[in-house]
């Protein structure tokens, strides 16, 4: 898609995240930003079936940008990210691997499977508000998305 | 290890063998020694013995020989010559008259006479048991042709001797001498023949005391070689089979008692030490055990510290963001009680997330180390600097880095330190001072002395210790922000490495200088 004005780019974006309270927040940041259809799945089996419309994700669009957590029930975030990327039809799509690991090894894992950038919670609300408006700048203003 | 008893003699090797069971059964060799040498001064006293009598004998045998035989022997001789010269003397005369012819017969007349004497003399010898008969004899026929022949033609007178007669009896002479003669033959025969049985016996003798040292000799070889030379050469052999590494090895006590006894405790004294290696590595693997315990049990411990610290997060984060989000969404349409109240809820969790956070980065020195490298403090302290920068250039102050060196350890570490000193240095200005925080090494002692130096607030002395403690903190939360876990996070990463962290009061009296000792040599990393 070609677009002309930023501000009124649409996208799709789906968030892996089992915790309620941590969905909730991110709505809430969201929410700043209407033109974001935000999908959200609870767990790494659910995001499978949703990237590849299987019931009861018969009807779900394609994503345009994936927000993962890493620690989720039944597959894991890197699981998840693994299979993405490693699928031909998916592996085009942006992940953004969201979670409150800090450690090392979960950052260097997550961008040895591919994953396009890595961003920790920051503890803080506001922060963490600020960093989701970045990403919302970068992923939809600054860059280009495959179509 | 051996204990020694007070009265300063080693605890002794434990049951030795009761000695009377050692050895192989041998003789002793003090027993031997004694009944050999006793031996040998009865054989050599008897030798001593045999060989002076056998010499006596000889020189007995010698002496009859030269003193006695031979010279009876020629003084017949003598006594012969001298009756053939009277005889010969008479008859000259009796045939010319003439007195000249005499001198035979007087010269002769006296070698008899000193022939008879010599004779007599040496007639008392046992050698010539008829010597004297038969001198007896000789002097009867001699007698008896004088008084028949010679003295009657000696004086001449008219009564004419007969020459008939005179042979006669001069033959009875000559055979009576030849008995005389015939008989020292047979004595002097005699007395060689003892000369020679005695030299005979005399080197018999010598050849017997020879063959019997020999022997004596080959015995005590012999002897010795069995009784002493192979078993202490089997007992080295063994002891240096245990010596060169086969401790195992067991010492088997052969040979003469002595030997054996040494066999023995040498065989007490290698158990021992086996014993005491055995023991020794059973302590050593108790000890490692026990290390190895430890050292789990510290691995758990630092786990469970970063495992809850990190755990401990998550709620904190709901309760601050929700609190946060409480305050966006309804900060307007509530009163200002309950504005405060979320406000204090807010800074609550907050203060609790870094404290967490500060636990976190604490418990973490020395688990993600991968292992020490040489680090470039300027390098660290610039880059230290330059994360301060901000906060350096809102107070306009400074950080002066002077000539710092390249020591061995955890670059992070190393970083995150100078990060809280220098930062430490930066925050704790005094009002209206502009805060100049120093860098500086010195080596001292085959050390380095890392020293920050700054013109702020000081330390007081006597909190001098204090400031290390965790989370202890000297002022207000309102007056400094932080959790005062900053000093005590320098001073476990400066003893992660090795080193010692003191604080004192700068040179000049204002301000403080934090001192850290980091060894050129990075010790040990079992014990961070």
């Amino acid at each position: 898609m070609i677009h002309t004005d930023a501000q009124a780019r649409h996208i799709n974006v789906l968030l892996v995240e089992d915790d309620p309270g941590d969905v909730l927040m991110t709505r809430e940041a969201f929410d700043e930003y209407l033109h974001n259809r935000l999908d959200v799945v609870n767990d790494g089996a659910e995001a499978l079936a949703y990237l590849r419309r299987e019931e009861p994700y018969a009807d779900a669009p394609r994503p345009d940008l994936i927000l993962l957590d890493l620690n989720l029930p039944r597959r894991d975030g890197r699981e998840v990210l693994q299979e993405v990327k490693d699928d031909p039809d998916l592996r085009a799509i942006p992940i953004i691997v969201l979670t409150t690991s800090q450690a090392e090894e979960d950052v260097l894992r997550s961008y040895q499977l591919h994953a396009n950038a890595y961003v920790t919670k920051p503890v803080d609300f506001e922060s963490f508000i600020e960093a989701i408006k970045q990403i919302d700048h970068f992923f939809v203003s600054v860059v280009q998305l495959p179509s | 290890m051996t204990a020694t008893a007070a009265g300063g003699r080693a605890r002794p090797l434990g049951p030795l063998r009761s000695r009377r069971g050692a050895g192989s059964g041998g003789w002793p060799l003090r027993r031997a020694f004694n009944v050999g040498a006793a031996v040998a001064a009865v054989l050599a006293l008897l030798a001593i013995t045999l060989g002076a009598l056998a010499l006596y004998r000889l020189v007995e045998a010698r002496t009859a020989l030269l003193d006695t035989v031979n010279p009876a022997r020629s003084a017949a001789e003598n006594l012969s010559a001298g009756l053939l010269n009277q005889e010969t003397g008479v008859r000259g005369f009796d045939l010319t008259g003439r007195p000249e012819f005499l001198e035979p017969y007087r010269m002769g007349t006296a070698a008899e006479r000193e022939a008879v004497a010599r004779l007599r003399g040496l007639s008392g010898s046992e050698e010539f048991a008829g010597l004297a008969g038969d001198v007896d004899a000789v002097q009867e026929a001699v007698a008896a042709w004088r008084t028949g022949y010679a003295d009657l033609v000696i004086a001449g007178a008219g009564a004419p001797a007969d020459p008939e007669i005179g042979r006669l009896l001069f033959d009875e002479i000559r055979t009576r001498v030849g008995a005389l003669t015939g008989n020292l033959d047979a004595a002097q025969a005699d007395a060689r023949a003892r000369v020679d049985r005695a030299s005979a016996v005399v080197v018999g003798t010598g050849i017997g005391i020879a063959a019997v040292l020999l022997a004596l000799l080959v015995i005590v070889g012999v002897g010795l070689r069995r009784g002493v030379l192979v078993p202490v050469s089997q007992l080295a052999g063994e002891v240096r089979e245990v010596v060169t590494g086969d401790l195992t090895r067991a010492v088997t006590p052969t040979g003469p008692r002595e030997i054996a006894e040494l066999g023995a405790d040498v065989e007490a004294m290698r158990a021992h030490i086996v014993r005491e290696l055995d023991a020794q590595q059973q302590v050593s693997r108790r000890l490692d055990q026990q290390a190895r315990d430890l050292e789990r049990s510290n691995r758990d411990l630092e786990q469970f510290a970063y495992v809850a610290s990190h755990d401990l997060q998550e709620p904190l984060r709901k309760v601050s963001s929700f609190c946060q989000l409480l305050q966006r969404r309804y900060g307007g349409q509530l009163d200002e009680r309950a504005d405060q109240y979320i406000g204090f809820a807010v800074d609550g969790a907050q203060r609790m997330q870094r404290l967490i956070n500060d636990l976190l980065a604490f418990s973490r020195v020395g688990r993600t180390t991968e292992g020490f490298e040489p680090v470039d403090l300027a390098a660290v302290a610039a880059a230290a600097a330059a994360q301060l920068e901000s906060v350096r250039a809102e107070l306009a102050g400074e950080i002066v880095v002077g000539a710092l060196p390249e020591v061995t350890g955890d670059p992070a570490l190393l970083r995150q330190l100078l990060l809280n000193l220098v930062g430490n240095g930066l925050k704790f200005h005094r009002d209206g001072v502009v805060p100049v925080v120093r860098v500086e090494a010195e080596l001292r002692d085959g050390a380095w002395q890392v020293t920050v130096t700054d013109n702020g607030i000081g330390i007081e002395p006597e909190y001098a210790d204090k400031v290390f403690v965790i989370f202890q903190r000297l002022h207000g939360r309102d007056r400094y922000p932080g959790t005062g876990i900053g000093l005590a996070l320098a001073k476990k990463i400066v003893e992660f490495h090795g080193g010692r962290i003191a604080v004192e009061p700068a040179p000049g009296g204002a301000g403080t200088t934090v001192r850290c000792t980091l060894p050129t040599q990075h010790p040990s990393q079992e014990d961070p």
